[in-house]
């Protein structure tokens, strides 16, 4: 290990690296030219191979800058950042031979077919690519592969910005969104194949709005606030640090009177007894701990807010 | 097959797809058989030097635009994002495209001047000028994604580029040795058609000079506009 490595500090959340780390941040600073702010503001982490790491935030959090740079699309920032045991810097173009990169927004050849599209990516590599055909049958485009891109909805296009950063088969994978745009049934196969690239041993790194997703794939997740993390950490580990579970009851026979009580030793509440023995329930909902709750407690941002604005 | 010659296929395909392309390439055609018919039947003999110029300022850097379109193309629909984190080198891309470029239009313009006649010069002789003016072609393929953001922009910037070109031939017009005829200098494309009238007049040592100052010129701007191109792409080094 170098000792740049080694020189990283670490806290509660893993930061420093080890062995058996596919990514480790430290300290990483970014800031676009002419912008007083930086979008991405000191965010150290590591993500450890066969992992997979969410970013989930609010629009503008710094979420796409930050896989900008994990992906050398922004090669000018500040801090240090070691991918599969090797600086960044000290990559060469091999280094894509390694990753695979989904965009947030499609982007293809559109007057190319989407077969074209995959055999022209996949001819740029050295390392096999996985059959076109195969991937595109995957997320349900078997149909379209010899249609013009241009033909293409935004969710048809989406899933093919999936499978190309996919097909040559990187170690690592960064997905910006890949369920954004997508129907409910498409967005769950993404998913199933992400869960199978992890299955696989590949490290991804996840960016999105949607909490079922870092609920349904995530091992980790961080929440991004204005280019910093705010918190990092299971998805679990939060709901039960941050997450409340409670019964929430509303009772009365004249005037509706709302209360709300902690789920664990419900059974021993006085009060809670109290009120079901009246007979004047009128609705009884258990609170789950969710993510969406913790996200809001921990960064004073609504998520259902988040996901309308995205 | 090699990532770089794949890329080639792929650029071809793109320019054979594109209607617009494809217009230009006819009306490039269109443009030499209708002067070569003009020659043919000896009409407007008086005319032949000018219109010779007037098409070697005015159409033959035109068939360069292929590959800045090429270029704005991708730009526009965001897909040289893809290819920039994919193993080919950004370096490799463009010195492909701007070799193309030169495919395209040197040839093109050899053909222009051997199917025309209107100025006759032995084929050596048209060579070193011809390069030096289908580098203009180069410096638009690079100067316009590097400045415009989509289509509409790279057409109006294309106009204004061209007559950074077309200017030259204001040089036939004005008076030999009017102190003024220096700033036409300015463009290098003026260099070129320096070099091609001293040709004609057996003036050999001039006229590879001037082609030669062409070059160089031509290849200051270049260097100047991939420097910008380079740092607009990421606002970095490759
Ligand atoms: N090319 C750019 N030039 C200047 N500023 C930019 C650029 N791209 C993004 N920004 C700014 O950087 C900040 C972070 O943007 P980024 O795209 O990383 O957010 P995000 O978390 O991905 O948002 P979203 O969820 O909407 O995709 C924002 O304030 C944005 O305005
Ligand atoms: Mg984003």
């Amino acid at each position: 290990m170098t000792p740049e490595v080694q020189a990283l500090p670490s806290d509660q959340t893993r930061l420093s690296g080890t062995a058996q780390d596919a990514i480790i941040v430290e300290n990483l600073i970014f800031s676009y030219p002419g912008q007083a702010r930086p979008a991405v503001d000191g965010v150290s982490f590591s993500v450890a191979h066969g992992e997979i790491f969410g970013l989930l935030g609010p629009s503008g959090a710094g979420k796409s800058t930050l896989q900008k740079l994990l992906t050398r699309q922004q090669r000018r920032f500040d801090g240090a950042v070691q991918i599969l045991g090797k600086p960044l810097a000290a990559w060469g173009q091999d280094y894509f031979e390694a990753i695979g990169v989904g965009f947030e927004l499609p982007n293809h050849y559109v007057k190319f077919t989407a077969i074209e599209n995959l055999r022209f990516f996949a001819s740029l590599y050295k390392r096999e690519s996985r059959d076109p055909l195969e991937l595109l049958a995957l997320v349900g485009l078997e149909d379209a592969a010899h249609k013009k891109v241009e033909t293409f909805s935004k969710g048809m296009r989406m899933r093919l910005n999936f499978v190309r950063a996919i097909q040559h088969d990187p170690e690592i994978v960064f997905l910006d969104e890949p369920t954004a745009g997508l129907d409910p049934v498409n967005a769950r196969i993404v998913k199933r194949i992400i869960a199978e690239l992890r299955r696989a041993g590949k490290t991804i790194v996840l960016t999105t709005h949607n909490m079922h997703d870092v609920d349904q794939l995530c091992d980790r997740v961080s929440f991004v606030v204005g280019g910093r993390f705010a918190v990092l950490d299971a998805p679990e580990t939060l709901k039960a640090k941050y997450g409340r579970r409670t019964v929430r009851i509303m009772h009365g026979h004249d005037v509706v009177k709302t209360d709300e009580f902690p789920l664990d030793g419900l059974a021993d509440d006085q009060r809670f007894n109290a009120i079901l023995r009246s007979g004047a329930v009128r609705t009884l909902h258990s609170q789950e701990a969710s993510l969406d709750q913790v996200f809001s407690d921990v960064t004073g941002t609504s998520l259902n807010l988040m996901e309308e604005a995205a | 097959m090699s990532p770089l010659v794949s890329l080639a296929i792929h650029d071809l395909t793109s320019i054979r797809r594109d209607q617009v392309l494809l217009n230009i390439i006819g009306l490039m055609v269109m443009m030499v058989a209708i002067a070569a018919l003009v020659r043919a039947f000896g009409y407007f003999t008086n005319w032949w030097v000018t219109i010779q110029f007037l098409l070697l300022l005015g159409y033959m850097p035109g068939i360069g635009y292929l590959t800045a379109m090429l270029i704005v193309d991708e730009v526009d629909s965001g897909v040289d994002r893809a290819l920039h984190v994919s193993p080919l080198p950004r370096n490799h891309v463009l010195a492909l495209r701007i070799a193309m470029c030169i495919l395209f239009v040197w040839p093109y313009g050899i053909i222009m001047v051997l199917a025309t006649r209107m100025i006759e010069l032995p084929l050596f002789e048209w060579l070193p000028p011809l390069l030096a003016l289908s580098l203009a072609s180069v410096w638009t393929t690079v100067t316009v994604p590097t400045l415009s953001r989509d289509k509409v922009q790279a057409l109006g910037l294309f106009k204004g580029l061209n007559l950074y070109v077309q200017i030259a031939a204001l040089y036939l017009f004005i008076p030999q040795g009017a102190w003024y005829a220096q700033i036409l200098l300015l463009s290098p494309a003026t260099w070129s058609v320096k070099s091609i009238l001293a040709f004609t007049e057996g003036a050999t040592t001039a006229g590879y000079l001037w082609s030669f100052g062409g070059v160089v010129f031509w290849a200051a701007l270049i260097a100047v506009s991939v420097a910008v191109y380079r740092r607009r792409q990421d606002g970095d080094e490759w």
